[in-house]
């Protein structure tokens, strides 16, 4: 059973055990606390609002700090560490550490605060800078530029927002207030301002200003009290100073890199609090005792309810859930192998109750298709040896072997149609056979199955493979249908509405061979100039297949449209409906017809991304190939070769992954899968740096 | 000018075809991944953690140019002595990949940015956006598929 049966449990206890018995049951992470809503005989709830904000508060804190610590003290280890096992620690330890949880969030704390001196004092850098920036014209300025004058003269300090000389101002001036005797001194002259200090007696004061005023004079928004080199000092002082500060901090931050490990432990403890007081949230209770209902695998049952029997005085019922009202998550669980797939189907949506778990079934084709498209053996063994360096390098855990499995078995798909294909990283061997020059002959083309460019009726007779495991794939789906309506119960319409469009799939067939392949078919399969032998006897059982079953094939086609047509009314008789709805379902079935026919081509037209994508990695795989034969210098050769086959093959990883999800996805799924359930979400241990040693 | 014409026209023709294989399809691609990359790196300034997804979505369109690369290839292959009716005949053989790569490209460089906001709202459905876009791409694969067999049709 693929998609693990669930229970209802419903548990009763004494009050004072609450907490106990929710660590016990997140401990052993198999349950998922509902809401138990039914406030009659005098239960009530208690709001756990504020715990949870301040173990979430706490947590942020502690995240924060981490991630400070983790900005200036880099975290050691590659990509490769993340693969690593998590530490295991015993439920004692885990409380035993947790006494400490004050003393290591203190320092979080010290830390932020830490940190927030640092941004403070950058931000006072920045802001010292533009006030320098601001008096840095007046830097010749000897008098202070707020200066008024002495007893008989008035200064005016200030600018004039243009490019103009001395002599231009005293010209200007002089026309506007002949009278007046002044002086005029620049202390600045550039492209955007002229910095200028006047003086004139201080009976003229008024009218001098004026016609200062006149030319664009304005006086500094921030005048100095002292001369402006002193401000200009006293602000470098002051940046100085902050990025001392900024250093200091800095160095005392990296001096808490040694409890990287308790904060990281701070975080998953604050997870695991602020999970527990939600589900807290979620119980009931009365003056003495407390409910909790939830959802528990049935493999889980025996083991937590003893387990919780032994050590609690509790009142346990277990009870089955009805699926048509209550909407029951769903837990998978598959073999290695179907595990691997859990991930994709994820992605699309996990399976109801209804559905059939579908990850074992498209486990098989999956991989095989992946690796008709990256179809290199060279890419494939690449793949197996780094999956199969870190499995050996590493204790996995589950969810860390899926992916790796994952990536396993398509390095295993890609090198058995590397194999098949001839393809070693593209064309390779015929450069090893030449001496890593141009114009060698493939040594192993004579193992070739299939040369796209060989000959062009070669890639016609590969396009025809691509349609049939096409076909194949696609009338696996309606099996698999049949299958789950059949196991479901609705046996009639299991046959009759996946036999008619099982019957249409096979009657493309002769389709494919009479519109696409047929004339480059029949000339392959006798062309002397194809060098492998047996793939030409399979095209020629191919043309013999074709001869002899493209005409019944035929009669199956138009008896698959017949039975399309037919389908809802049979079904409708079945069900001893009335006539009305007998004759709306020749109707309907008219529309299926015309539905079936045009999906079924659709998608048996969609796996030539098959060939479109494996002729994409093989062909670019033997230009680069090609490419590094040209300097004619063995260096240069693997030089260019590694760079280029690391592009080929990251850029064809992901094209093939995605079209490969696509197929499952969009062919296959729609045929069989509805999906839609809701994933199981128990009360459990999230954490990222540690793991229990106990099994619960 | 005639024999001209006539000796080195029809290699010239398939040259035109393999060239604008290539440069229309990769004008798609690079207008594609460069919408893409607007709208991921605008994520990625929020949440650094969501590269590896956002970088998926902004590859996606790059494959239109490498069809467009493959059938100038598959062109390339037939280069050398062509006469004037083959030459124009991988010309024209070249036009759906050319042409449908370009809107391809572009369009899917669309979809996928818009696969990089739901990526920035709903990371775990991230795989969605991803499928999303490679609908876009099947278009290109047709027109890919035609162009070789046109290709492999003359000669």
């Amino acid at each position: 059973m693929a998609i693990l049966n669930m229970k209802r449990i419903e548990l009763l206890a004494m009050l004072s055990d609450s907490k106990a018995i929710l660590d016990l049951i997140q401990q052993s992470g198999c349950v998922e606390v509902l809401d138990y809503s039914e406030n009659e005989n005098d239960f009530y709830k208690l709001s756990m609002a504020t715990s949870v904000s301040q173990f979430d508060k706490f947590k942020a804190v502690a995240t924060q700090a981490l991630e400070v610590l983790n900005s200036y003290v880099p975290k050691e280890g590659g990509l490769l560490d993340s693969f690593a096992p998590r530490q295991e620690m015993t439920v004692t330890d885990f409380y035993k550490k947790a006494q400490d949880a004050d003393a290591i969030l203190s320092k979080c704390y010290g830390i932020n605060a830490l940190y927030k001196e640092i941004q403070d004092a950058k931000a006072d850098i920045i802001r010292s800078q533009t006030a320098i920036d601001q008096v840095m014209p007046w830097a010749n300025l000897d008098i202070p530029s707020s200066y008024k004058g002495t007893q008989f003269t008035s200064v005016f300090v200030g600018s004039i927002g243009e490019p103009i000389t001395g002599e231009e101002i005293t010209a200007k001036l002089a026309e506007a207030v002949p009278d007046i005797d002044f002086n005029i001194e620049t202390v600045l002259e550039d492209k955007n301002q002229t910095c200028l200090v006047a003086i004139c007696h201080k009976d003229n004061a008024k009218d001098f200003e004026q016609a200062l005023r006149g030319i664009g004079f304005v006086t500094p928004s921030d005048p100095t009290k002292h001369e402006p080199q002193v401000r200009i000092k006293r602000l470098g002082a002051q940046i100085e100073k902050c990025n001392e500060k900024i250093a200091e901090n800095e160095e005392k931050i990296k001096t808490y890199a040694e409890f990287r490990g308790d904060m990281e432990f701070l975080v998953d403890y604050f997870t695991l609090r602020s999970d527990k007081y939600k589900a807290l949230d979620n119980i009931s209770m009365s003056d003495n005792v407390f409910v909790l209902t939830g959802y528990i695998p049935e493999i889980y049952v025996e083991g937590l309810t003893k387990k919780l029997e032994s050590l609690f005085d509790v009142a346990i019922s277990i009870t089955d859930p009805d699926p048509e009202t209550e909407d029951i998550p769903i837990l998978l669980d598959n073999g290695k192998i179907g595990q691997t797939m859990e991930a994709i189907t994820e992605m699309y949506a996990l399976p109801t109750h209804h559905d059939i778990d579908p990850n074992k079934a498209m486990a098989v084709f999956y991989y095989l298709l992946f690796g008709l498209m990256l179809g290199d053996a060279g890419y494939g063994l690449i793949m197996v040896l780094a999956c199969l360096f870190v499995k050996f390098k590493f204790r996995l855990e589950p969810k860390k072997a899926a992916t790796v499995n994952y990536g396993l078995l398509c390095g295993l798909g890609t090198t058995f149609w590397g194999i098949v294909l001839n393809g070693w990283f593209g064309d390779l061997p015929a450069y090893l056979a030449n001496g890593l020059k141009a114009g060698g002959a493939n040594p192993m083309s004579k193992r070739s199955f299939f040369e796209a460019m060989e000959t062009s009726d070669a890639t016609v007779v590969f396009l025809m493979f691509c349609l049939i495991i096409g076909v194949i794939h696609l009338v696996y789906g309606l099996c698999i249908n049949i299958y789950n309506m059949w196991k479901h119960g609705s046996k009639f319409e299991a046959i009759a509405e996946n036999v008619p469009m099982i019957l249409i799939f096979l009657g493309f067939l002769p389709l494919i061979d009479s519109q696409i392949s047929g004339v480059a078919l029949r000339h392959y399969a006798v062309d002397p100039a194809v060098r492998h032998k047996t793939v030409q006897a399979v095209c020629r059982g191919f043309v013999v297949f074709f001869d002899k079953c493209g005409q019944p094939l035929i009669y199956v086609l138009a008896a698959g449209a017949a039975l399309t047509v037919l389908a809802p009314a049979l079904i409708a008789i079945k069900n001893r409906q009335k006539f009305g709805k007998v004759a709306g379902g020749i109707g309907a079935g008219l529309y299926a017809l015309y539905n079936a026919a045009s999906g079924a081509l659709g998608d048996i037209l969609s796996y030539a991304r098959l060939l479109a994508l494996g002729l994409c990695t093989g062909i670019i795989a033997s230009v680069i190939n090609q490419l590094a034969s040209m300097p004619g210098n063995p260096i240069l050769f693997v030089v260019i070769f590694l760079f280029g086959h690391v592009i080929n093959i990251a850029i064809n990883l992901i094209g093939t992954y995605v079209h490969t999800n696509r197929l499952q996805y969009v062919e296959l799924f729609a045929k069989f899968y509805e999906g839609g359930g809701t994933p199981f979400t128990p009360l459990q241990v999230k954490s990222n740096s540690f793991k229990f040693k106990e099994e619960i | 000018m005639f024999q001209i014409v006539q000796a080195f026209g029809g290699d010239a023709l398939a040259i035109l075809g393999a060239a604008l294989a290539a440069i229309i399809a990769g004008m798609g691609s690079a207008k594609g991944v460069g919408t893409v990359g607007e709208a991921a790196a605008g994520v990625v300034s929020e949440d650094p953690g969501k590269f590896g997804k956002v970088l998926i979505l902004q590859i996606l369109p790059g494959t239109q140019g490498l069809y467009g690369l493959l059938a100038a290839i598959m062109v390339m292959g037939k280069v050398g002595g062509l006469d004037l009716a083959s030459g124009a005949m991988l010309l024209f053989a070249s036009l759906p990949i050319a042409i449908v790569g370009y809107f391809s490209g572009k369009n899917q460089g669309r979809v996928a940015a818009a696969g990089c906001s739901l990526v920035a709202k709903k990371p775990e459905q991230s795989g969605k956006g991803i499928i999303f876009a490679a609908m876009v791409e099947t278009y290109a694969i047709l027109a890919l598929l035609i162009s070789i067999l046109l290709i492999g049709k003359v000669g």
